[in-house]
């Protein structure tokens, strides 16, 4: 069992409202300190979990205007290096994805269907994407595996 | 207004020398038997349903005691097969036909075959492609603008065309007059990026999808979770906050005289390596007919998003019942992971049987038994009907009852607010 040591952002959903097309974070570019986000947005911080910090990283997350919940995995170097959602439909992927979306469809391409309409999965040298669930009720996951911080495990984005 | 902070500098990480992509998922059980035509046309207003299927059970492998459906004739009956679908490559996915015309016609209509049946999303949806010239749906309007719609699936695709009133026939019933997706209009606007960027893949004919539509049946009356947007007449699209009831893609279910409260899933028992085909029936209405009596079934209260709970080994699950999967899928890292192009689906090597306690809001519970074989040994036979194929999920806190559950038993859908014997849905009851 790792024991990591993070910090949860959450920024004010009432911050988004209005605010056609919400700043993401993309994966793979630097995202800011999670002590200067909190502070521009004036947003709460919550520290779940304490521990020895071997691989200290943080969570962003807020909830866009049509009520997807978006979390941003932080390494220490300031990198997004995984993101996550969860809400009645995706996200803007391509916002959320940033250089990755082209890598996602062009992966995606040969497999739609295989498990019928209420899943995917797919794996790439840079690109892992996940998601699942019905209309109401969707959720998903992306990561560089280049990126993912050593001693951080798959499991623990979600 | 206070902005956000922009969370980004402008410096991008270059990914270098990362071309490479392997495909991680794909299972392509080949079936026996071709697939040909994407639909039959048959411009007449004649019932399609009433057929009796052929329910031919047979031993089965797994551990659930079921009962043996078997569908009346009546005008209250579709018949449903699973098969691999039109690109006869998709495993444990059912199909029905229905009539769509000119709402209000009885000469304007069209026969419409493969309409793949998805209990995990409410509403019709129809590719443009299939409906013919002659069929004049009327276009649902919202604030002056022409009402479109955005479905986004969790295997990456995404459909998207006009919200229009079209005459749908379901069996024997009357026609009803209900909003439809049409999906893939090439007269209508294009698609907005806020709706091809929920997806990976953009589906705009019954080649690229393997189907002609979709048909959400879902314990709801109308879709009110996907994306909603206003066009105007130069073809610009705004997202929409929300839209009216009577403008959502309608279960057309809900429109019906009598038969309205739900239906019944029937497919028939199969054995441990599958069928080559399955036929079945979704008959319409609960406890309304002689053929829809819930008899024995218990009803399993959902919530307001489709979901209840599932105990799988000892864990408390999220869980739904959906057609529009094709498997178990829920995570056990204690059953071997298929390779290759199956990867994703489980390949023990001998067949599990296991169970999972289900509990609805209601208070109801009941431990469901169920088998996993080699998905990959079955895929081989050639078999596109499977009870006892499954997979890892990628949400670790879910399980997802596809398609393998409904086989073998009687599977009612109940319609959100309305009344049925057991109460009032949404449940699903077994």
């Amino acid at each position: 069992m790792l024991s990591l040591s993070r910090v949860i952002v959450v920024l004010n959903a009432a911050m988004m409202l209005g605010i056609s097309a919400p700043a993401l974070a993309v994966l793979g570019q630097p995202a800011q300190t999670v002590g200067s986000d909190a502070q521009a947005v004036g947003s709460r911080v919550h520290t779940l979990a304490q521990g020895p910090a071997q691989t200290p990283y943080t969570v962003q997350q807020f909830t866009t205007p049509a009520r997807i919940e978006v979390r941003e995995y932080v390494s220490p170097d300031g990198t997004v290096f995984a993101v996550a959602w969860n809400g009645p439909h995706p996200p803007d992927l391509a916002a959320l994805l940033g250089s990755y979306f082209t890598d996602y469809k062009s992966m995606a391409g040969q497999t739609q269907g295989s498990y019928g309409l209420h899943h995917q999965s797919l794996q790439g040298d840079r690109l892992v994407i996940q998601s699942g669930g019905h209309m109401g009720d969707m959720w998903g996951r992306a990561w560089d595996p280049q990126l993912l911080p050593s001693g951080v495990g798959e499991e623990e984005i979600k | 207004m206070k902005l956000l902070p922009v969370v980004l500098a402008a410096a991008v990480l270059l990914m270098a020398g990362c071309s490479n992509r392997s495909i991680f998922s794909l299972a392509t059980p080949t079936p026996t038997s071709t697939q040909t035509s994407a639909h039959t046309p048959t411009p007449t207003a004649s019932p399609a349903g009433s057929q009796t299927p052929a329910t031919t059970p047979t031993a089965t492998a797994s551990g659930a005691a079921s009962p043996t459906p078997t569908a009346s004739p009546g005008s209250n009956v579709i018949s449903m097969v699973v098969n691999g679908g039109l690109n006869g490559n998709v495993a444990n996915q059912g199909y029905v036909s229905l009539i769509v015309c000119t709402p209000g016609s009885t000469t304007a209509c069209q026969t419409i075959s493969n309409i793949l049946v998805d209990s995990g999303s409410v509403g019709l949806r129809i590719f443009a492609s299939v409906l013919p010239s002659n069929i004049n749906l009327q276009q649902v309007m919202t604030g002056g603008q022409s009402a479109a719609d955005c479905a986004a699936f969790a295997d990456g695709t995404v459909l998207w065309g006009p919200v229009q009133t079209a005459g749908v026939q379901l069996a024997g019933e009357a026609q009803v007059s209900v909003p439809v997706h049409v999906v893939g209009a090439t007269s209508f606007a294009g698609i907005p990026a806020a709706c091809s960027n929920q997806g990976s893949i953009v589906l705009n004919s019954p080649s690229q999808a393997g189907y002609n539509g979709i048909l959400g049946i879902g314990p709801f009356p109308s879709d009110t979770v996907s994306t909603y947007f206003g066009c105007t007449s130069t073809g610009t699209c705004s997202e929409l906050s929300s839209i009216g009831a009577a403008q959502q893609v309608a279960n057309p279910i809900v429109s019906l005289p009598a038969d309205n409260n739900g239906l019944l899933v029937q497919l028939p028992l199969l054995g441990g390596s599958g069928a080559p085909t399955a036929s079945g029936s979704l008959i319409l209405g609960i406890g309304t007919q002689s053929n829809n009596a819930l008899g024995s079934a218990v009803p399993y209260t959902t919530d307001s998003l489709g979901n209840l709970t599932a105990v799988y080994k000892s864990l408390a699950l999220t869980s739904f019942f959906d057609t529009g999967s094709n498997g178990f899928f829920f995570n056990d890292s204690s059953i071997p992971g298929c390779t290759g192009g199956d990867a994703g689906f489980y390949c023990p090597g001998s067949t599990l049987s296991l169970s999972a306690q289900v509990s609805g809001l209601n208070g109801q519970s009941a431990s469901v038994p169920f088998s996993i074989a080699d998905a990959s040994a079955l895929f081989a036979t050639g078999n596109t009907a499977f009870n006892n194929i499954g997979g890892s999920f990628p949400r670790v806190s879910d399980f997802d009852w596809g398609m393998p559950f409904f086989f073998g038993r009687n599977v009612f859908i109940a319609i959100q607010g309305r009344s049925t014997p057991a109460g009032p849905g949404p449940y699903f009851a077994f």
